[in-house]
């Protein structure tokens, strides 16, 4: 796999892990809030284990941003 | 309308879970298992260095321990910063900070979305507080250098208790994709009918419970060895790696032991067998850091031997930085012509330092001594090793084992002397080898007891 392909996964992921934390921060849907974190949570495993994503910060899957 | 109903239910296309290309490659994450170690190393160092960080500003016990040895975060900058700087923790200091509440982040509790603990045989139960994603990947990679794929079907021997032990594994092949089947809540025998009725082609237990579920299917007239299982996976306590075991398993089931070597409280950060060698393991460097450290706390160079201290990436919730194993370990750092650049673990876990005994000046490794007895023809993996004296009395070291399927009383004089030279040859003292009857020594549903310590405990 060359750099650049696995450049393009890697924004791919941080696009659908920044909609997903989108939806958890603004739906206001229990149901989409939850499928959303999974998505949250999953697109930052698949970052972290390519070496892409190193923050440890497991409460950031929660912080997110104003209260509605 | 040219066909039936039925004709368009057989056409039915069933997509494949996985394209082509990732069902053929044997990495499940090829970019982090062959990444040259120099860009890995500079990754784990922006890892640890977060983690630190983290911790440090967000756990009270990490506060406390850091600050206590005038450490601060910003004081590691490199990989030897860490290694020769920052304390090293371990059990016994997790299970002090918990007790007071210091060892989590607080306000993590609606965070905590499992808690497993450990056995707590030493009268101390560890808490195993995580996020739901903290198992992910444990066992992802090796089931894929293997070739286990969704296709398989995983029966899981194992009683989904309050360990965490196989939970893990029962995460990552949901994420994989594989079909389950839970052995769980059932007795020995119904798991054998399960086996013989469900047909998966993956067996996970511990290697004492692969071998005991063997056991029994024989005294049932079933034979292992022509069921549906492929591959043996195994867990908990020291499998194929040991070579008497790799006999026992593969023997019983005519099928492939695989081996995986993990501590629960670091949430997996598992080492597991290398495709290539039967002897070798890799530690999963996607979800942790080790080094080797001597007795006195140096790094041990590359190829040498000493404790497993590992970082957990994992545990997100109690996270656990440069934690002492007490696991004796051989490491090696070149790459592996399996293509992966993850350190190799020579032999698997050698040793435990908190089993070893001295004998006459020589340290003895209960572990050891039952590697050294299985290369001795005749004699089976199933082992006891007693420890006496202590308190002013001399340490003195026996051993109970069980011969082979087969195996005549009448060849146990011959096989108690071959074993007792044997281990005088390889260790340099002389243990006591007692050949007991096939069958005579206990069986166990988890993982067998091998060390019986009878020294007296002394309190801390």
């Amino acid at each position: 796999m060359n750099a650049k392909d696995l450049q393009e996964i890697t924004q791919d992921l941080a696009t659908i892990r920044g909609i997903a934390r989108k939806l958890r921060a603004r739906s206001g849907i229990p149901v989409v809030e939850a499928c959303a974190r999974w998505c949250d949570m999953y697109s930052h495993v698949a970052l972290w284990s390519l070496g892409a994503e190193d923050s440890f910060r497991f409460m950031d899957t929660a912080v997110l941003g104003e209260e509605k | 309308m040219t066909g039936t109903m039925s004709d368009n239910t057989i056409a039915a296309v069933v997509k494949p879970l996985y394209s082509r290309t990732a069902q053929k490659t044997p990495f499940w994450n090829e970019p982090l298992e062959t990444m040259p170690r120099r860009e890995l190393d500079a990754m784990h160092l922006r890892r640890l260095k977060g983690l630190i960080h983290y911790a440090y500003h967000n756990i009270p016990m990490y506060r406390e321990i850091y600050d206590k040895a005038g450490v601060k975060p910003e004081d590691i900058q490199t990989l030897d910063d860490y290694a020769k700087k920052l304390p090293s923790i371990e059990k016994s200091d997790v299970l002090f900070y918990q007790k007071q509440g210091k060892s989590t982040v607080p306000g993590s509790e609606e965070h905590t979305t499992v808690l497993f603990q450990t056995s707590g045989t030493s009268g101390n139960v560890l808490l195993e507080p995580g996020y739901y994603p903290d198992t992910v990947n444990g066992f992802t990679c090796q089931a894929w250098a293997h070739g286990i794929r969704p296709s398989d079907r995983f029966y899981f021997a194992f009683g989904f208790g309050t360990f965490m032990a196989f939970w893990s594994y029962y995460q990552d092949v949901l994420l994989m994709g594989g079909q389950i089947i839970t052995g769980g809540g059932v007795d020995t025998k119904t798991r054998i009918l399960q086996i013989q009725q469900f047909r998966p082609t993956i067996l996970v237990a511990t290697p004492t419970y692969a071998l005991r579920l063997a056991e029994v299917a024989k005294e049932m007239g079933v034979d292992p060895r022509a069921s549906s299982v492929r591959i043996v996976s195994t867990a908990g306590e020291p499998g194929s790696i040991v070579p008497a075991i790799r006999r026992a398993i593969e023997g019983a089931w005519d099928a492939k032991a695989i081996d995986l070597y993990g501590i629960s409280e670091l949430w997996g950060s598992p080492s597991w067998e290398c495709p290539n060698h039967q002897d070798r393991m890799h530690l999963s460097e996607s979800s942790a850091y080790g080094i080797v450290m001597d007795e006195m706390g140096g790094l041990v160079p590359d190829g040498g031997k000493g404790e497993f201290v590992l970082t957990s990436y994992e545990s997100t919730v109690q996270p656990l930085i440069k934690y002492r194993t007490h696991d004796i370990v051989e490491w090696h750092k070149a790459p592996c012509d399996c293509g992966r650049t993850w350190l190799s673990l020579r032999g698997g876990v050698l040793a435990r330092t908190d089993q070893m005994v001295t004998l006459k000046g020589t340290n003895v490794y209960p572990t050891s001594v039952q590697v050294l007895l299985g290369e001795v023809q005749g004699l089976s993996e199933r082992v006891e090793i007693h420890i006496n004296g202590g308190d002013g009395v001399p340490v003195t070291v026996e051993v109970k084992v069980e011969p082979r399927e087969g195996v005549s009383q009448a060849e146990f004089p011959a096989l108690r002397a071959q074993a007792e030279k044997h281990l005088h040859d390889m260790i340099g003292v002389t243990i006591p080898v007692e050949v007991v009857q096939f069958q005579s020594l206990p069986r166990y549903e988890l993982k067998a007891k091998v060390v019986f310590d009878h020294r007296p405990k002394r309190s801390s």
